[in-house]
């Protein structure tokens, strides 16, 4: 009388085999089926222990319309194979359309303050135009992780602006009109009429009188030298201007 | 409908289910067929037809009648939903028990995480009610503590041996059912019936009060 295993005794408790299908059982397994048999049965009545339903017709209607409209059934995108091909066809295109090597674009910089005073007129010197070049400071992009945060203090070069021309100032001025070139002068008698009058004065002084140089070239020869004279005289009311 | 759509219709209906058809038998398959070319009045009969077995299977898995009907409920609406995903390859009564095999799992399992949470915040205020008291008398009786016994060990069992043990040892369906609606193979099927049913036993036997003599 062998044993039966774990397996066959649930077969015959459970009514799948019958009692007989493996022989005469020994008191052990007689004691295990009888506990066995026991729960199945139980099992089995727990079936008939379900109450009622009471889910109508309509409660399904209305479930059914609260969830929507069925999935429709996709078919099979045919055109999605095509995918890979096409992309790598872009890629090429873009590649080809591209000769020159790629450069990383500059780090925006944002301009954060700026002082925009503009330069003093005159701009005799370069050293002179760099110290008064307005002061920018320039901090770098926040999205630029791998700029340091520092600061960054640049000079501008101030723009160049054409040089305006500016009548120097006369103080004062007397006779200065006597020349060399003014010996070579022809025969008529020259009038130089001085510059104009000056725009600026210095302060605590008096107007300075406006003179004016007259030549006065001898009409003969001088003898021993041949050549004529000529006397630089100022000009009066005495002096009479031309021949 | 289309000319196209109407034939296609009619080269995926199988030889049987168009002779049904024609014969006016209303087969699943023939009314499924129907559902899906929208007539709900067919889907209906499908759910007439099949909503006892959904929801006993279903009370069986929850063992509250509320609970099973809510899975009721989703199981026909899922149905409708994805009719147009079901294969006929399977029994119409196996792609909804499958869904409810599912279903139910989810809900046990949700169910037994609130249970324990609610538990562990009860355990210390419930401890001094129920402690001292008599027993209801009607416990007392055998028949009734057996059940009441077999009942707390099928609901402390783990949700998919308590799926195949509502399957095959309260519903006695067979094997070949069991395998199509866990879809695995039959062998598949009755060796985890086997161990659904060691699992129960090793958890009733305590209850009843009686050794455990594993083989």
């Amino acid at each position: 009388m062998k044993k039966l295993t774990e397996e066959q005794l649930f077969e015959i408790a459970s009514g799948e085999v019958s009692r007989d299908a493996y022989g005469p059982l020994s008191a052990e397994d007689e004691r295990e089926l009888g506990t066995l048999v026991m729960l199945f049965g139980d099992l089995k009545v727990l079936d008939q222990g379900v109450p009622e339903m009471q889910f109508s017709e309509d409660r399904l209607r209305h479930a059914i319309e609260a969830a929507g409209k069925p999935v429709a059934r996709r078919p099979f995108a045919w055109w999605w194979l095509a995918a890979p091909g096409v992309a790598a066809s872009a890629l090429v295109v873009v590649m080809l359309s591209r000769p020159s090597p790629v450069v990383a674009p500059e780090a925006p910089v944002a301009v954060v303050a700026k002082n925009d005073t503009p330069a003093p007129a005159p701009a005799p010197s370069v050293e002179e135009a760099v110290e008064s070049a307005p002061l920018t400071v320039v901090i770098p992009d926040a999205r630029q992780p791998e700029v340091s945060a520092r600061p960054e203090v640049r000079r501008q070069r101030p723009a160049r602006r054409p040089r305006e021309r500016v009548k120097p100032m006369v103080i004062a001025r007397l006779d200065e009109a006597a020349r060399p070139s003014a010996m070579s002068a022809p025969m008529e008698t020259k009038v130089r009429a001085a510059d104009p009058a000056p725009e600026t004065m210095a302060v605590g002084e008096s107007a300075p009188v406006a003179t004016e140089a007259v030549v006065v070239v001898q009409e003969s020869e001088d003898r021993a030298s041949g050549v004529r004279g000529a006397v630089e005289v100022q000009k009066s009311n005495d002096v009479v201007i031309g021949s | 409908m289309s000319a196209l759509a109407l034939r296609m219709q009619q080269k995926m209906t199988t030889p049987t289910q168009a002779s049904n058809a024609e014969l006016g038998i209303e087969t699943d398959e023939v009314l499924v067929a129907a559902a899906r070319r929208g007539d709900y009045g067919a889907f209906e009969k499908l759910f007439v037809r099949h909503r006892q077995m959904v929801y006993r299977f279903a009370y069986q898995m929850a063992q509250r009648r509320d609970d099973a009907e809510d899975i009721v409920q989703e199981v026909f609406v899922r149905a409708y939903q994805n009719l147009a995903n079901y294969r006929e390859d399977a029994r119409f009564t196996t792609w909804l028990l499958r869904i409810a095999t599912n279903l139910a799992t989810d809900r046990a399992r949700m169910y037994n995480r609130r249970q324990a949470l609610e538990q562990q915040e009860a355990a210390g205020a419930l401890d001094w009610m129920t402690r001292g008291t008599t027993e209801d008398p009607v416990e007392n009786l055998e028949d009734d503590r057996r059940k009441s016994a077999i009942k707390k060990a099928l609901m402390a069992l783990p949700e998919h041996h308590r799926a195949i043990i509502v399957m095959r040892d309260i519903e006695e369906r067979e094997y070949a059912d069991i395998a199509a609606t866990l879809e695995c193979s039959v062998g598949g099927a009755k060796l985890r019936v086997l161990r659904a049913r060691r699992a129960l036993r090793d958890r009733v036997l305590p209850l009843l009060g009686m050794e455990n003599d594993p083989k």
